[in-house]
């Protein structure tokens, strides 16, 4: 309906007063604007024109209505919408020829000067009537002393117009108030008018475009200088200039008159006659005031009418900040309420962790105690006992502490451990039971006293006095028992103040006195025990050359003569008898065997075997580890033959005897040394040989290669065999030199798994080649798999070597044809091997078959003798027998015989 | 025909050693571990020498030389020792030993020994050829030949070989002839030479 029969959108034309960039003129022009698109659902084209007649005074106004006239040609405004008096009465001067039939409608027109414009048709629009007499009515009631009505304006006929009004009213409100014209003055001059003005003045003031000086200004700009310069409040009709510089009043808005103008717009648009509608007035101004101004000028807020509405209140820090202040503050009660109770619950739980602190300490100091006590050897258990009494006595404050020993013979109580501590006197050491029965009396069925002086009660009061006779202020007392009964008793006082004896001494007190009761007896026992053990060995070492007779468990019942030692410390005193008879014999050397003496058990085994009967004598041989000097006894036990059985031992100290043999083996190592040392002279000439092979192979090899490297065509196969074969004769000659070494060296007897053969062949590969100097030959026979013996390899190889040599030398004495030796190798009966070698010499002499043994005996006019003798005492401690005979052929056979290695797997 | 140096030694690591050093010196090597293996294996008509230990089990070094002379294999041989004694030393060279060589030694003795040898049989085997040939020669002569030769030989006139003979001056004269022509020698010196020779051992 809206879309005329043309079809175009329509237009709208906004002609305004003022000029653009005037706040309230904006505000206004936005305000219509806005409504015009929002609430129309019609398609408008929207034109808007500026008069801005003010600044550019009214001659060109005729020329300007030509202009739009031309301008607008061909885009008649469908409504025209007008803000302002000034622009509307151009508009309707100049309606005949411009736009004459389009329809008007006006806003922010004040009523009074709409009355002089005829109007004529198709206009209407939005009156405002800016209440003078109402805003100088509440003006009046806030500042009731207002003698003077000040009106600041512009130079302008409006100006003027609103001036006259003012005066109008102000006449008529009576009250004989003086009226002040500041209108039409330069911005200077205004300012300072109103910086002079007299008190109880009030001013209204009035939109201020231009001065008469003709500077041009923003209205609220020019309203913000005056403000500050006046010494008297202002008041305003305008709701736009709130907050710019007046207290406040009856404000009429724009943009509202704005918005009204548009909806009338719309409505005509949509069809309505403009002359149909009737002028409107615009929404009743509002009541608003600065909150600023009224606290500058100490206007007081209750006197304004209730309906007022006060803006730009500044509110206070606290009214600002209400709620974060309130905030913080809780926080910080609940921060500190925090605090306080964690301060407190850690002072208790500081106090709770001092109790267990102690409790701890305590503890420990028991358990230390304890493990202290139980781990000692006997010896340091009194001093032991009386730090511990020291340290505990320390902890609980007390000055003394001891253990007191019951004597039930003399009942007599007696302190066998005691601690005091500095500055205070030593205790007595011994008392009477009956000076202390009543304590006597609650010890004895294991009560734990503890109790200051004062407060003894029970049996024990009885006792008070002897107790403050002994000095002591308050006491803990606990008893002491082994087994059950009572031995003694646990004590610590205080002499100096009354104790404080902490929490759960009870208990505390019962444990420690079970740990020294318990030390005490260990201490006790373990005394038993050892002066035992020192009875034994005193019995045993004074065994020799004695004789015993045990029955068939081993006790002794007799021994001849009986026994005496000397038991005293020194050594010098008195012999006394000991008590041998009725003791074990076993368990005597049981006892020696346990301490690490296992050279004693061969002995137990030894006389069990016997006394039960499976077998009927033993000798062994036993050594005396203690003496330092070496002691040796031969034990001989017997079986008794009689229906209860039994043995009878003898003990024979064969001491000298061994020293005799150790030396006698000594001497045989250093001799056999010296003979290996002489055998190696005799063979120079075979080792010689055994070490130039090598040498001449390694040295040919050597330079061959060199030629093959040099030759035409290097022949490195060649080379890489003589590298090989170098290799392999060195180490040959390597081993030569080891065996050598081995041999020459100085060593003791070391037994390990000898293999026999191999010796042999060791042996007859050295003295091969002497062989082949003398012409003889050699020949071996080995068993296969012979069984290995246990010895010392280099003597056994020294044997071998003697008789080898000595074969050798005797063949060698007949003619070159006859030149032989045969070697060799066999088991024999008694799990022994035997080694043979026969000659093809001439023999021994009946006579001297068994002399050639002996030292120093040779045929041989450079020899030295030793050879044989050597080699027979090396077979004599390899449990092996050597000895000569003559063999059918004339020559000598040496035989040599050794016990197999037992237990040992041959690993041929 | 090359000449093999022949080495004997009991002990198999100086046998390969000495073995391979020869060889490298571009020489032809054979190897034996013992005399018998030699004497098995060897053959006479090789030149050559001889590289043999003085001391094995078998044989000894010196006995080789002697089986060798009585089994009338010429070889030159060279001795070589561990030990220096001078007894063997001494026989080992008056035995006709071209070197005695005591281990360990360096290859330059060794070497120059065998040259030395193998120079020395070349020679002694072209001597043998020589004589040999010239023998053969001289067999060829009848008995009466060879009396009328060795006269000539002796420096004999034909008047007083025919005199010593009891044949007639001119038969001596034709036996001159024909013996000149057998043993193809130009002239009377030449035979004497070649008589000289041929009787050469």
């Amino acid at each position: 309906m809206l879309c005329a029969a043309s079809g175009r959108p329509k237009s709208v034309l906004l002609l305004v007063s003022g000029q653009i960039g005037v706040f309230e003129v904006d505000a206004a022009v936005a305000a219509t604007r806005s409504m015009l698109q929002s609430e129309s659902n019609i398609s408008l084209t929207l034109y808007t024109e500026y008069l801005d007649q003010d600044r550019l005074g009214p001659d060109y106004l005729e020329s300007v209505a030509d202009w739009y006239r031309e301008k607008y040609k061909q885009h008649k405004p469908d409504v025209i919408i007008v803000g302002g008096a000034s622009a509307l009465d151009f508009l309707l001067k100049a309606r005949r020829w411009l736009w004459r039939d389009v329809p008007i409608v006006f806003s922010t027109v004040d009523e009074r000067v709409l009355s002089r414009v005829p109007l004529g048709k198709q206009v209407t629009g939005i009156v405002f009537y800016w209440d003078i007499k109402r805003s100088l009515a509440e003006a009046l009631r806030l500042l009731p002393d207002t003698e003077r009505v000040g009106v600041v304006g512009g130079p302008t006929p409006a100006d003027r117009l609103w001036r006259d009004l003012c005066r109008q009213e102000v006449e008529r409100a009576g009250k004989r108030l003086a009226f002040l014209d500041l209108t039409g003055l330069p911005m200077e001059a205004l300012e300072n008018r109103v910086a002079t003005l007299p008190d109880h003045t009030i001013v209204f003031c009035f939109a201020i475009d231009v001065d008469a000086a003709g500077r041009v200004f923003q209205p609220s700009a020019a309203l913000s200088i005056i403000a500050a310069a006046s010494k008297s409040p202002i008041f305003g009709f305008d709701e736009p200039f709130l907050g710019h510089g007046i207290v406040g009043g009856w404000l009429a808005s724009y943009p509202e008159m704005g918005r009204q103008a548009a909806r009338l717009a719309i409505r005509i648009l949509r069809g309505e006659s403009a002359t149909a509608i009737q002028i409107q007035r615009s929404t009743d101004s509002v009541l608003e005031f600065d909150w600023r101004q009224l606290r500058r000028w100490h206007i007081d807020e209750s006197r304004l009418n209730p309906g007022a509405v006060v803006r730009y209140r500044e509110t206070s820090t606290w009214e600002q900040n209400r709620w974060l202040i309130l905030g913080t503050l809780t926080v910080c009660i609940i921060q500190t309420s925090l605090i306080t109770g964690l301060l407190y619950q850690r002072r208790q739980r500081k106090r709770a962790l001092e109790s267990l602190d102690e409790r701890l300490r305590f503890e420990t100091l028991v358990a230390d105690t304890s493990a202290i006590l139980s781990n000692l050897p006997t010896s340091d258990i009194d001093e032991q006992i009386r730090n511990s009494l020291g340290r505990i006595a320390r902890f609980l404050k007390a000055d003394r502490g001891s253990l007191w020993r019951r004597t039930p013979e003399t009942r007599n109580w007696a302190a066998t451990h005691c601690w005091w501590a500095v500055g205070v006197d030593p205790a007595r050491l011994s008392v009477s039971e009956d000076k202390l029965s009543g304590l006597h009396d609650a010890l004895r069925r294991g009560a734990v006293l503890i109790s200051r002086l004062g407060e003894l009660s029970g049996e024990a009061k009885m006792d008070r006095y002897s107790i403050g006779h002994y000095g002591a202020r308050s006491l803990a007392v606990a008893p002491l028992a082994v087994g059950g009964k009572n031995i003694g008793a646990l004590v610590f006082v205080t002499m100096r103040v009354e104790g404080a004896w902490p929490d759960g001494l009870v208990q505390r007190l019962q444990m420690l006195a079970e740990i020294f009761a318990n030390a005490l007896a260990r201490k006790e026992s373990e005394s038993a025990i050892h002066e035992s053990e020192e009875l034994n060995s005193a019995v045993l070492a004074s065994l020799e050359e004695y004789v015993t007779v045990l029955d068939r468990e081993g006790v002794i019942l007799r021994t001849s003569p009986t026994p005496a030692l000397n038991m005293s410390d020194n050594g010098n005193g008195p012999l006394v008898q000991i008590p041998v008879v009725g003791r074990n014999y076993l368990k005597l050397w049981g006892l020696l065997a346990g301490n690490v003496n296992s050279d004693a058990r061969p002995v137990v085994e030894a006389v069990q075997r016997v006394l039960q009967d499976r077998k009927r004598a033993e000798v062994l041989e036993y050594q005396d580890p203690a003496a330092p000097e070496g002691r040796w006894f031969e034990i001989r036990v017997q079986h008794l033959d009689r229906p209860e059985g039994g043995a009878v031992i003898t003990h024979h100290d064969i001491s000298s005897r061994k020293r005799a043999e150790i030396e006698v083996r000594r001497n045989l190592d250093e001799i056999a040394h010296l003979n290996r040392l002489a055998a190696m002279g005799e063979l120079t000439a075979s080792v010689a040989h055994e070490i130039n092979q090598p040498l001449t192979a390694i040295l040919s090899n050597a330079q061959a290669a060199r030629r093959f490297l040099s030759g035409k065509s290097s022949n490195l196969a060649e080379v890489g065999e003589c590298l090989t074969d170098i290799i392999a004769d060195d180490k040959r000659a390597g081993e030569v030199i080891k065996r050598l070494r081995a041999l020459l060296k100085k060593g003791e007897f070391q037994a390990s798994v000898v293999d026999l053969n191999e010796v042999v062949r060791d042996v007859i590969r050295l003295v091969g080649h002497d062989a082949l100097l003398r012409n003889a030959s050699v020949v071996f026979e080995p068993l296969e798999d012979l069984p290995a013996v246990l010895g010392d390899r280099i003597q056994l190889y020294q044997v071998a070597l003697n008789l080898i040599v000595n074969g050798l030398a005797a063949a060698a004495e007949q003619v070159p044809s006859d030149r032989w030796l045969l070697v060799r190798t066999a088991e024999s009966n008694n799990d022994c091997v035997e080694l043979t070698v026969e000659d093809s010499g001439k023999g021994i002499a009946e006579s001297d078959l068994s002399r050639v043994f002996e030292p120093f005996f040779t045929t041989k006019p450079e020899g030295l003798g030793m050879g044989l003798s050597i080699s027979r005492s090396i077979m004599q401690a390899h449990s092996g027998r050597l000895w000569a005979e003559n063999s059918a052929g004339g020559g000598a056979i040496f035989r040599c015989v050794l016990p197999v290695a037992r237990n040992v797997v041959s690993t041929q | 025909m090359r000449p093999t140096v022949f080495v004997v030694d009991d002990d198999p690591s100086v046998l390969s050693a000495v073995g391979r050093l020869i060889r490298s010196a571009g020489h032809k090597v054979e190897t034996f571990g013992s005399p018998c293996e030699f004497f098995e294996r060897s053959r006479s008509d090789e030149p050559g020498c001889l590289v043999v230990d003085l001391r094995m089990p078998d044989l000894s070094g010196l006995e080789l030389q002697e089986a060798m002379d009585r089994a009338g294999y010429h070889l030159p041989v060279i001795f070589m020792s561990g030990h220096a004694d001078i007894q063997s030393t001494v026989k080992a060279m008056q035995g006709g030993a071209i070197d005695f060589l005591i281990k360990p030694f360096d290859e330059r003795q060794l070497l120059e020994a065998i040259d030395r040898a193998t120079a020395l049989d070349l020679e002694e085997r072209a001597a043998r050829a020589d004589r040999d040939a010239l023998r053969a020669r001289l067999n060829l002569l009848t008995p009466r030949e060879r009396e009328v030769c060795m006269f000539v030989a002796a420096g004999r006139l034909n008047k007083q070989i025919a005199a010593e003979l009891g044949i007639a001056e001119k038969t001596v004269k034709a036996h001159r002839a024909r013996v000149m022509a057998k043993l193809q020698a130009p002239s009377v010196a030449e035979l004497v030479r070649i008589v000289d020779r041929a009787r050469k051992a």
